[in-house]
């Protein structure tokens, strides 16, 4: 047998023996959003908005290759280091475009591929939805069988989509893993519950807006509520936001949705307890992290009922939240809107 | 035959004419020659119509001679982990040959990826191409096969690209076989014989012309290329830079392994498009050679 073709076998035995593990990987691969006439309404009609949520990307990627890397990462590290930046640099100026989570935490990217899908594809909801709600040319009654598009798009993937069955908080709070990383590192926490904050409630930001200026301002006031927290750490979010409590309009219209971005942001603490938590050895963070994500794509663990989530919510209270902004309409002057330090 | 100049303006004129959208993290995601040869284990995206219109390919070689390419691709994310392409591309070559510019043919190729990455294993893929040789000089159709392994690391990514194929040339009267590729050089000396020769760019029309029935016999050859590259992402600006270096070997025709190095640089220069630039040397074979390229990237969502 000639030189190139032993290679050539040897070539094809590597790659034909990759077949049996791509039975458990084949769900997760990398899909393009659902094409619309809105795509991209959100970046071009926000885009102070828009970059902070590029700067979230961010912020999600270096938590967790932090916490893989440097499993006794110091409080310094996130709550000082990383927080400091976040805030005093990455906030203030934002990127231009999204990043890319895998360049940030390459590491952890490969330890848990398919709960990075999971997020990526549950923010390209999030995005979705802002565009819908951003974009002046659809009418309101329109708007919500545009929404009901892309979350059927979103839905289209079960491997990927989280339930939108509500779940209770013992599958966060009670687990052995649970509040390991808030207890640590409460500042990088609140910055978290920062993030999803703004998410929700520029949701509802854009709803109570009746006419483009009315949105604009409705925005600028929720970012600009953000930029508040930031700079003090104290107003951070002392609990994990809830939808039903901050961002109450989006609830009502589009529950569905709300409960998934709500199961989205459950997740993420969750995966931060568990690469925090020393309780869960190394060698099995990732198969716990798996088994978590499954719970929070599934439709029967933990579920709970859609009152009782609500309820749950707003007997937790928003403000701890983060509060939930109130929404008027804008004077015709414009030197009387609302105050965007508000 | 097409001219150069009509394809690059209608090239030209699809990327202005685009609709904007966006090129997610397409910064990462390397092709082949984008910026440099040696590319990912990551095919295009389910739905996703990557437009890489704008492909040039500038070489200077020996005796001040320069050679223009233009390669537009389209990519398609048609299945998971799998992609179809078709690239078309076009040269314009120095005054002395005939002829000039034109369509060197069309290649189809896909790409699928056996497995994502994780900790302990790699990316991998597999693709292959077509390529369809157009025009008077056109020869038969070549076949190539191309595995593709990409490891991420803290400081960056590996790449290696190993891949095996066919190519067809014409057997001369002295027994002297034409170097089938576009790029290379009309006018060189087999090394082997010291005997000066004309590469297929310059040859007659055989297809036109008479003598092309009874013109020297094609045969089909082998070439087998293996490359190793690295790049190293800068997040927060959406830059990529790489490097590579690459062996290519046409097998039977007495010519030596081609080694080239290339370095080049990626970026998201909006969420619409990305940019490149590279340069490199072909340091050794037949013709060596500076070259830069350059190209563009628009990505579009393609599923409905």
């Amino acid at each position: 047998m000639s030189h190139m073709k032993r290679i050539a076998l040897s070539a094809i035995v590597v790659f034909g023996s990759t077949f049996s593990a791509q039975a458990q990987t084949g769900p997760y691969f990398e899909q393009t959003y659902l094409r619309a006439s809105h795509n991209w309404a959100f970046h071009d009609n926000y885009p102070e908005a828009n970059r902070l949520f590029n700067a979230f990307d961010y912020g999600h990627a270096i938590l967790y290759e932090t916490l893989w890397r440097q499993p006794t990462a110091s409080v310094a590290e996130l709550d000082g280091k990383q927080f400091g930046f976040i805030t005093n640099q990455l906030l203030v100026h934002p990127p231009g475009v999204m990043l890319d989570e895998s360049a940030i935490g390459p590491e952890w990217a490969k330890l848990a591929p398919e709960v990075l899908a999971m997020f990526e594809w549950a923010h390209m909801l999030h995005r979705q939805i802002y565009d819908v709600w951003a974009d002046d040319r659809i009418p309101a009654t329109e708007k919500d069988a545009r929404v009901a598009e892309v979350v059927s798009y979103y839905k289209s993937r079960p491997a990927l989509a989280f339930s939108s069955k509500p779940k209770d908080m013992e599958l966060m709070e009670g687990q052995p893993y649970s509040l390991a990383f808030r207890k640590k590192f409460p500042k990088y926490n609140g910055l978290i519950w920062s993030y999803h904050w703004l998410q929700m409630t520029l949701y509802d930001a854009l709803m109570a807006g009746r006419t483009r200026q009315e949105r604009q301002a409705n925005v600028s006031k929720v970012v600009g509520l953000f930029r508040g927290m930031t700079r003090a750490p104290s107003t951070l979010p002392a609990m994990m936001p809830m939808t039903p409590a901050i961002a109450p309009l989006f609830t009502d219209r589009y529950p569905e949705a709300a409960i998934i971005f709500d199961n989205l942001h459950s997740l993420h603490d969750v995966v931060s307890d568990i690469l925090a938590n020393q309780v869960i050895p190394r060698s099995a963070k990732r198969q716990t992290i798996l088994a978590a994500a499954a719970h929070y794509r599934d439709d029967h663990t933990s579920v709970t009922s859609v009152s009782d989530w609500r309820d749950m919510a707003n007997e937790m209270g928003a403000e701890k939240m983060g509060g939930r902004p109130s929404f008027g309409t804008i004077p015709a002057d414009p030197s009387k809107a609302p105050n965007r330090r508000q | 035959m097409i001219n150069a100049r009509s394809v690059v303006a209608f090239g030209a004129l699809v990327v202005l004419s685009s609709r904007p959208a966006t090129a997610q993290r397409e910064y990462r995601n390397l092709e082949a020659g984008r910026p440099v040869r040696v590319s990912d284990a990551t095919p295009t995206e389910r739905y996703a119509l990557d437009l890489d219109l704008s492909t040039l390919r500038l070489e200077r070689l020996s005796l001040g001679r320069y050679r223009l390419q233009y390669e537009p691709r389209i990519a398609y994310g048609i299945l998971p982990r799998t992609e179809v392409s078709l690239r078309i591309p076009s040269f314009y070559r120095e005054r002395s040959i005939s002829p000039r510019g034109g369509i060197a043919g069309v290649g189809i190729g896909t790409e699928y990826q056996l497995a994502m990455e994780k900790l302990a294993r790699p990316a991998l893929a597999i693709s292959g191409e077509a390529f369809i040789p157009t025009g008077p000089n056109a020869l038969r159709t070549s076949y190539s096969v191309k595995g593709l392994l990409t490891k991420s690391f803290v400081p960056g990514r590996l790449h290696l690209n190993a891949s095996y194929g066919t190519f067809a040339v014409r057997q001369a009267a002295t027994g002297v076989l034409a170097p089938p590729v576009i790029d290379g050089p009309c006018d060189f000396v087999v090394p082997e014989t010291g005997m000066s020769m004309k590469a297929f760019c310059g040859v007659p029309n055989f297809s036109q012309s008479a003598a092309a029935a009874a013109g020297p016999p094609i045969v089909t050859k082998w070439r087998w290329l293996a490359g190793a590259g690295i790049d190293k992402s800068f997040a927060l600006s959406s830059v990529l830079i790489a490097a590579d270096v690459v062996a290519e070997k046409y097998q039977g025709i007495g010519r030596p392994t081609d080694w080239s190095g290339e370095a080049g640089i990626r970026k998201q220069f909006t969420q619409l498009l990305v940019l490149d630039l590279a340069a490199g040397r072909r340091f050794t074979g037949i013709s060596p050679a500076w070259f830069a390229t350059a190209g563009s990237t628009v990505t579009l969502p393609f599923n409905r």
